[in-house]
């Protein structure tokens, strides 16, 4: 047996044996089939009512962005709702789509293959990172790029550099400015700038189609909607800046509370190839987590606030996550898999704790619970002699 | 890893995002308002559908502005696009005529979930079309026919005779089979107006009869086929998808096996045409089942409709 996951020390999921593991793994395989079998109308209208929010809230906002743009309530308005749009094309369209979520329409508007994003990453290299490397190596440090990005240490398990002290302010400009770093991400920039194992002119090479694309986005929002509104350029420009902002600080929130939570566990380099299908899906289920909300809320964040559910079923329509996430809820008790669900706040508060944490060595660690152990018993007993 | 060198933005997608993509921001408006009114798509209006018998129906299309009736050669077809729960599906049917303003008449038989639906439409739906395409049109010149023809087969024939017999003088014989006589009127009052035109009819229920057919296939014969098979004999061989995470094993064409195995891939007419179920085949070997080409090559373009595999095999969908 080559369960991935050693149980990590502090996972609080429950040892299972090999015919347990094919038991649980049929049974989620037949959660996925009857929910695939069933596709169809309602899916279909679902995704392209989506489609038209997207499309009416941004002739919208840029509408009032190009003539009503130095009417600052007007600016805010209009930025607010373009980042609104943004967001949903990313998360619930664009995102959903490009897993192929929809291919099964057959209509060539929606099909994952072809399909852009109005973001800076190119839709190949998102497939390439996103769909190949995170959905099939998920949480394997070394292995899985999400894990920090190379740039933050969000596990344990992850080997400890000086430049790690830095983990809080960077994750906060990595909010700021996500859709960069995503775009860059199959580019691999640490390894010209860390490890030196790689050069810039082998960089420039590789980034020939985010070169276009990176192109693209910057005129489309920097230079054609400004000069299209004339007098109107600046709060154009401003509007569009910011609404970006709003996408990139949203979407890397939804995607930081799916997989660097206090719970969601992290595993070491092994051979996923020997890895069998059932054990695949409760290494997923283990590595991710949800965080609850209104129907709302799930929209805005793709239904990533389904983590689980997404990580088992990458090309099931997204709007069935919040049907199944109750059956495979059920799933994981009745097995003792630890199923990683909190709401919004408590999960991404518990994300800062553990880049906090993660920002020193482990053994630092170690030292600074202990003296926090020692400075808490030191109060206890001060209070209890006062008392 | 460096496929990203070959990246295009999708200029020509379907997203008014892009002030490139006017047109289709436009196209997408103006569907909204009227269904055929897009500058781009081809749509077509039911204008009018009869029974030939009771499960054979003549189908009268109105297209807008965008179909090319003018590139049309008898015996194309064309791609027929309605969707059904959700699903665009989509086949291909014989053109029987293209009348002179622009209108295309279909004959279809009903037979599967797609020709059932298409023959109920009410009059005044919107259905989408392709161009016109395919090449089983007539050798120019047009030597000495002989179309042999069974069933809904004569739609495809029955456009090729209506243009051999004005186009030659040549002699043309016709063979058909048939159980319910559609268009045997028609083809009655062409061999009487064309007398090089033989015509020779065998109505199957009436005449419950063996033919010995004395002819000569050679290179001479062109022939359509609207489906093909997978050769049952070959072993299962393990297919792997690689952006869906799914395996299964695949014994008839990939298309099929994904579907038995519960995934529901992009696909179209189901019989290569289309170009809907194309994908990268990123490892493995596998045979055309049109052309029986065998493919070992890393990275090539398949069409899970018509492919067969023959060695495990890696897709990237």
């Amino acid at each position: 047996m080559n369960m991935p996951a050693a149980l990590h020390p502090n996972s609080k999921s429950k040892y299972l044996t090999e015919a347990q593991i094919q038991e649980f793994g049929a049974r989620v395989e037949a959660i996925r089939r009857e929910v695939m079998d069933d596709l169809g109308e309602i899916d279909a209208q679902y995704i392209y009512k989506i489609r038209n929010f997207v499309r009416y809230s941004e002739i919208a906002s840029r509408g009032m962005l190009m003539f009503g743009g130095w009417i600052p309530p007007v600016w805010l308005l209009g930025t607010g709702l373009l980042g609104l749009s943004k967001i949903v094309e990313n998360m619930e369209l664009g995102h959903n789509v490009m897993h192929g979520q929809f291919d099964w329409m057959n209509d060539p508007t929606l099909n994952g293959a072809s399909y852009d994003w109005d973001t800076i990453a190119t839709g190949d290299d998102w497939k390439y990172t996103h769909n190949y490397i995170h959905h099939t190596y998920t949480n394997i440090v070394d292995k899985d790029h999400d894990v920090g990005y190379s740039l933050l240490r969000v596990s344990e398990v992850q080997k400890w550099e000086p430049r790690f002290l830095m983990n809080i302010p960077l994750a906060i400009q990595l909010m700021v400015f996500f859709e960069w770093y995503v775009g860059l991400q199959r580019l691999h920039l640490e390894d010209v700038l860390v490890y030196k194992t790689k050069t810039w002119k082998q960089v420039w090479d590789e980034a020939a189609g985010l070169r276009k694309k990176m192109r693209r986005q910057v005129v489309k929002d920097y230079v054609f909607f400004p000069l299209l509104a004339g007098p109107n350029a600046i709060p154009v420009f401003a509007g569009n800046a910011v609404a970006n902002v709003i996408r990139s600080l949203w979407a890397s929130a939804v995607i930081f509370n799916g997989h660097f939570t206090e719970d969601a566990e992290n595993f070491e380099a092994d051979n996923t190839e020997n890895e069998s299908r059932a054990e695949w899906y409760i290494r997923q289920i283990r590595g991710s987590s949800n965080f609850s909300g209104t129907q709302w809320l799930h929209i805005l964040s793709g239904n990533l606030s389904h983590q689980i559910e997404h990580h088992l079923f990458p090309d099931m329509p997204a709007n069935r996550y919040a049907e199944v996430a109750p059956k495979i809820k059920a799933l994981c008790a009745e097995y003792g898999i630890h199923y990683n669900e909190a709401n919004f706040t408590q999960q991404f508060s518990s994300v800062w704790v553990r880049l906090a944490k993660c920002s020193l060595p482990n053994h630092w660690q170690d030292k600074i619970g202990q003296g926090s152990n020692l400075i808490r018993t030191g109060l206890a007993q001060l209070k209890a002699k006062f008392q | 890893m460096s496929t990203s060198v070959e990246y295009k933005p999708e200029w020509i997608r379907e997203d008014f995002i892009d002030f490139i993509d006017f047109i289709d921001f436009i196209d997408f408006i103006a569907e909204k308002i009227n269904p055929v009114w897009p500058l781009k798509k081809v749509k077509a209006c039911v204008v009018e559908i009869q029974a030939l018998s009771p499960d054979f129906y003549k189908i009268h299309l109105r297209p807008n502005q965008n179909f090319q009736a003018q590139r049309f050669q008898a015996g194309q077809s064309i791609l027929v696009t309605l969707a059904m729960n959700g699903v665009r599906q989509q086949r291909s049917y014989s053109i029987v005529t293209l009348l002179d303003n622009g209108d295309v008449i279909l004959a279809i038989k009903r037979q599967g979930k797609m020709s059932n639906a298409l023959t109920q439409l009410p009059a005044g739906a919107v259905v989408e079309l392709s161009q016109p395409q395919g090449n089983f049109v007539l050798p120019a010149p047009v030597p000495s026919l002989c179309f042999i023809a069974s069933g809904s087969g004569i739609t495809a024939i029955y456009s090729l005779l209506q243009k051999a017999v004005v186009s030659s003088t040549q002699p043309i014989d016709l063979l058909y089979f048939t159980r319910d006589d559609a268009f045997h009127a028609e083809i009655k009052t062409l061999a009487l107006m064309y007398p090089y035109f033989k015509y020779h009819h065998f109505n199957t229920v009436e005449q419950h009869q063996h033919l010995c057919q004395q002819l000569d296939l050679s290179e001479q014969f062109h022939s359509e086929y609207f489906q093909m098979t997978a050769d049952e004999n070959l072993e299962a061989q393990p297919v792997q998808f690689l952006r869906s995470q799914q395996d299964f094993q695949a014994n008839s064409n990939l298309l099929d096996s994904a579907e038995a195995a519960g995934l529901r891939p992009a696909h179209g007419c189901r019989m290569g045409i289309c170009n809907t179920c194309s994908c990268t085949k990123v490892s493995g070997s596998v045979r055309n089942l049109l052309t029986g080409e065998i493919d070992h090559n890393h990275n090539t373009q398949i069409k899970l409709c018509v492919t067969q595999a023959i060695s495990p095999v890696v897709i990237n969908l």
